[in-house]
């Protein structure tokens, strides 16, 4: 009954297909409404099915963890001793530092907006298969009153967007994705510029930096958080520190590099920012 | 009917396995494209139909989770499922040698879609860190699962025709 190539008319089959697939581009990009009934169908089917198998790999993932970190541990111990001697020395001076920051935080009211913005906590269960997005799929949706647009932070930093929600699932675009730019200052100039994400330099773990002026007050070490500017991300969140900065060849802008706080290698965890820009925030 | 079944559990397997298994340990490291070696399998010991309609499944499921256009995926999956199916038309199936190139082709061949798309929608970027960076690793890893999963997948095929013939046989 079934032999390995059948006489159908795979030509006629093949256009049909990609008939298809245009057409679904083209309403998915028209209408929101029809890409997300789409999702939460598929989503409230496969959710149960994609929790357990995260589980899974999480405890495989965690036992071989387990025997490589003994070996690791021992080594470690010795080096944080001697570190420790080194913090605690710097721990008196930072004191002294942190009236300073009080002071300067109180000027750009950053402390307020953190506290006015809800948030709520989802696991991280899913990820994207291409090498190419970089988002992830959280267990939170619509039910949780979860909407798109929503900023997303893990370990205290910036990591996301929420894109699209659906039921019980919702995706995640990060700003490692090449393409997405996030307008950003320092808290120590006020200076605003561009994080971007850039292929070279993710693999090192770091994000770019684009635009900054020439004559701008940005050094290595500068703690860089979301800047007022931006459309879809809340001000005053922290992004992460500076770590070098260049001058352009056409000597008009420096670009540079910037250390995230968010632990892109390790997301589990993630707190989703209830407050929408442009809805919740009136000062 | 048995055969769409098997493929179903297949795609779903293939899919939960790529996208959830170690969701939680990484994002930056590099992935094998999993559900690329499922579709140019069946691609091409079945034909261009159903190397056509399993890309299109896989393409789709991978839209719905996570792309932002819902289509391209499925558009450039099926695609290449058909292509592949067109060459295993022509080539002998059971060298393993062959069909490896061919899925380090199709991978390639999917990276560049995928560019392509990217820029046209809007995207674009350095070419050179993306060969380096994405399409050489995610070959390099592909082309490994590969050698390890078409025997299985080969295995998989040879049992569904079998499980698929014991019925027919009553009729005879």
């Amino acid at each position: 009954m079934s032999e390995p190539r059948r006489s159908r008319n795979p030509r006629g089959g093949l256009l049909i297909v990609i008939g298809i697939c245009l057409f679904l581009m083209l309403v998915s990009s028209l209408s929101p409404g029809f890409a997300r009934v789409l999702r939460d169908g598929i989503g409230t089917v496969l959710m149960p099915m994609q929790k357990g198998m995260n589980r899974a790999g999480s405890y495989l993932s965690g036992r071989l963890e387990a025997l490589q970190e003994l070996r690791r541990v021992r080594e470690d111990n010795e080096r944080l001793e001697e570190e420790l001697g080194q913090l605690r020395e710097e721990n008196a001076k930072l004191k002294l530092n942190e009236q300073e920051l009080d002071a300067m935080r109180e000027l750009l009211h950053l402390q307020e907006q953190y506290r006015e913005y809800e948030s709520m906590g989802a696991h991280v269960i899913g990820r994207s298969s291409g090498n190419w997005y970089q988002s992830f799929l959280i267990d939170k949706g619509s039910k949780d009153g979860l909407e798109a647009g929503m900023n997303v932070m893990a370990g205290g930093g910036l990591v996301g967007l929420v894109t699209s929600v659906g039921n019980n699932t919702s995706t995640v675009s990060t700003i490692i994705n090449t393409g997405r730019y996030v307008s950003a200052m320092t808290t120590r100039s006020g200076h605003s510029f561009l994080v971007a994400g850039s292929l070279e330099l993710y693999a090192d773990g770091m994000l770019a930096l684009e635009n900054i002026p020439l004559g701008a007050d940005v050094e290595p070490g500068d703690m860089v958080v979301t800047s007022n500017i931006s459309d879809v991300f809340l001000p005053g969140l922290l992004i992460g520190y500076v770590e070098e900065t260049v001058t352009d060849a056409n000597r008009l802008l420096r670009s540079g590099s910037l250390r995230p706080v968010a632990d892109f290698d390790n997301l589990d965890m993630v707190l989703v920012i209830t407050t929408l820009k442009g809805t919740g925030e009136t000062p | 009917m048995k055969r769409g079944l098997v493929y179903a559990l297949l795609i779903l397997a293939v899919f939960l396995v790529q996208n959830n298994i170690f969701a939680a340990s990484s994002l930056v490291i590099t992935v094998p494209n999993l559900l690329l070696i499922l579709v140019f399998s069946f691609g091409f010991m079945r034909g261009s139909f159903e190397g056509m309609l399993i890309g299109f499944a896989c393409g789709l499921l991978t839209d719905l989770f996570f792309g932002s256009t819902i289509g391209l995926s499925a558009l450039i999956f099926s695609v290449l499922g058909y292509g592949i199916g067109v060459l295993g038309r022509i080539y002998y199936t059971e060298y393993v040698s062959l069909p490896l190139t061919l899925c380090l082709l199709s991978d390639l061949l999917y990276l560049l879609g995928i560019y392509v798309f990217a820029i046209v929608l809007g995207g674009g970027h350095g070419f050179v860190p993306y060969l380096t960076k994405i399409v050489l690793p995610e070959m390099l890893y592909t082309g490994l699962m590969a050698i390890l999963l078409y025997p299985l997948f080969r295995q998989t095929e040879k049992l569904t025709r079998r499980w698929e013939e014991k019925n027919t046989r009553k009729y005879v």
